[in-house]
């Protein structure tokens, strides 16, 4: 799996490097943010926390994950319902605070990031001038990082956006999907940019 | 343009509000805090003062090795200088009914002669758990166990330091200490060090 991923990562670097000199198309850049539960709950609650680590440090309480996360993402068009890209998600960033029992000293750590790499290919359904409609599918690699990352480092990432929608003029536009995914799981609302 | 601006703006600013309710992203987890100081209580508690309490009977009965039904049977007893004995265990021992393979080797120093002695206690060890997670644990100098109950019932006043790392499969999880200062109540935890 992390070769996959690494494969995918590569091919998404490529992707990104490649795309002005293998089109004629126009490029563009959209900025989303997210604001979906990006992990969901474990809810296999232990009973154990105070006699056994495993139940100490992966508990379900560490696990409600829900808040906004970041998307930029870079295409570039092939075809007039053809765009191909790469997308860059900042999807996971957490701090913890650590204070000892009776409060008086803390610290503040971050402690676990998420961050994926994904090549893209997007699809334009034909729709008015003012109000473009799209379909996005994108697999790549998600990075773990973090002092207090229980997980592998580096895992295999899938985005699925089933509808999108862009609105506005040609060269600035507003842009929203719903996504589906390991990256998040709802919906991103966003700025674009066409050059 | 103006407009693709404003419902932008309109939705980030509904998305911040969404997401305050979360409780990890930018919030304040407490919950590992107070469990782990538990966690640590158990080798204080129940590891060391249990040793403690098999060396008094051992010593009781002149016995250099743990044979009967006890908090470490199997343990060993050696006597050293003055009133030093070197202890050393392998094998279960459970926290709160929960059971691991556990080691220790602990170097402990009489103070008195009461029912339940006064201790110097220096200890290092290992505990090895399910899923690839285990624990160094150590004092730092000494932790002085302190029996001040009328009836001499117990350790109820501890002084000095244990250390503890966590690992799991993928190397250092945490760097925990538990400062004593007396009633074992009012143990300080501190961890991600």
């Amino acid at each position: 799996m992390k070769r996959v991923s690494a494969i995918l990562a590569l091919v998404a670097v490529c992707v990104l490097l490649c795309t002005p000199s293998f089109a004629q198309g126009k490029r563009e850049i959209n900025v989303f943010m997210s604001g979906a539960c990006t992990e969901y709950t474990r809810l296999n609650a232990s009973k154990d926390y105070t006699r056994d680590l495993y139940g100490l440090y992966e508990s379900q309480v560490r696990y409600v994950k829900s808040g906004p996360g970041l998307t930029v993402d870079y295409n570039q068009e092939v075809l007039d319902w053809l765009v191909v890209g790469g997308q860059f998600n900042l999807h996971r960033v957490e701090w913890e605070a650590y204070t000892v029992i009776d409060g008086k000293n803390s610290r503040i750590h971050n402690t676990k990031n998420k961050v994926a790499v994904l090549p893209q290919v997007k699809f334009r359904i034909p729709s008015p001038r003012h109000f473009r409609l799209y379909a996005k599918v994108a697999l790549g690699m998600t990075v773990n990082i973090g002092r207090y990352y229980t997980q592998d480092p580096v895992v295999f990432a899938w985005d699925l956006v089933p509808i999108g929608c862009e609105w506005g003029g040609q060269r600035v536009y507003g842009t929203a999907e719903l996504a589906y995914g390991s990256v998040i799981r709802g919906g991103r609302i966003g700025i674009g940019f066409r050059f | 343009m103006k407009k693709t601006l404003y419902i932008f703006a309109a939705a980030v600013l509904a998305l911040c509000s969404c997401s305050k309710g979360s409780d990890t992203v930018g919030g304040n987890n407490n919950y590992n805090n107070t469990a782990g100081g538990s966690y640590m209580m158990n080798i204080a508690d129940n590891l060391i003062a249990g040793a403690l309490e098999d060396l008094e009977i051992a010593l009781e009965m002149g016995k250099t090795e743990i044979t009967w039904a006890s908090h470490f049977s199997g343990m060993t007893i050696i006597k050293d200088t003055g009133n030093t004995w070197k202890l050393s265990y392998e094998g279960p021992f459970a926290f709160d009914g929960v059971s691991y393979p556990t080691s220790f080797a602990m170097t402990v120093t009489r103070l008195n002669e009461n029912k339940h002695a006064d201790w110097d206690v220096i200890i290092t060890g290992k505990r090895t758990e399910r899923e690839g997670y285990s624990c160094q644990f150590e004092s730092v100098g000494a932790i002085t166990y302190r029996c001040t109950t009328p009836s001499n019932t117990g350790w109820n006043m501890l002084y000095g330091r244990l250390s503890m790392i966590v690992y799991n499969q993928y190397g250092k999880q945490d760097g925990c200490l538990l400062t004593f200062d007396g009633a074992p109540s009012q143990a300080i935890f501190m961890r991600g060090l």
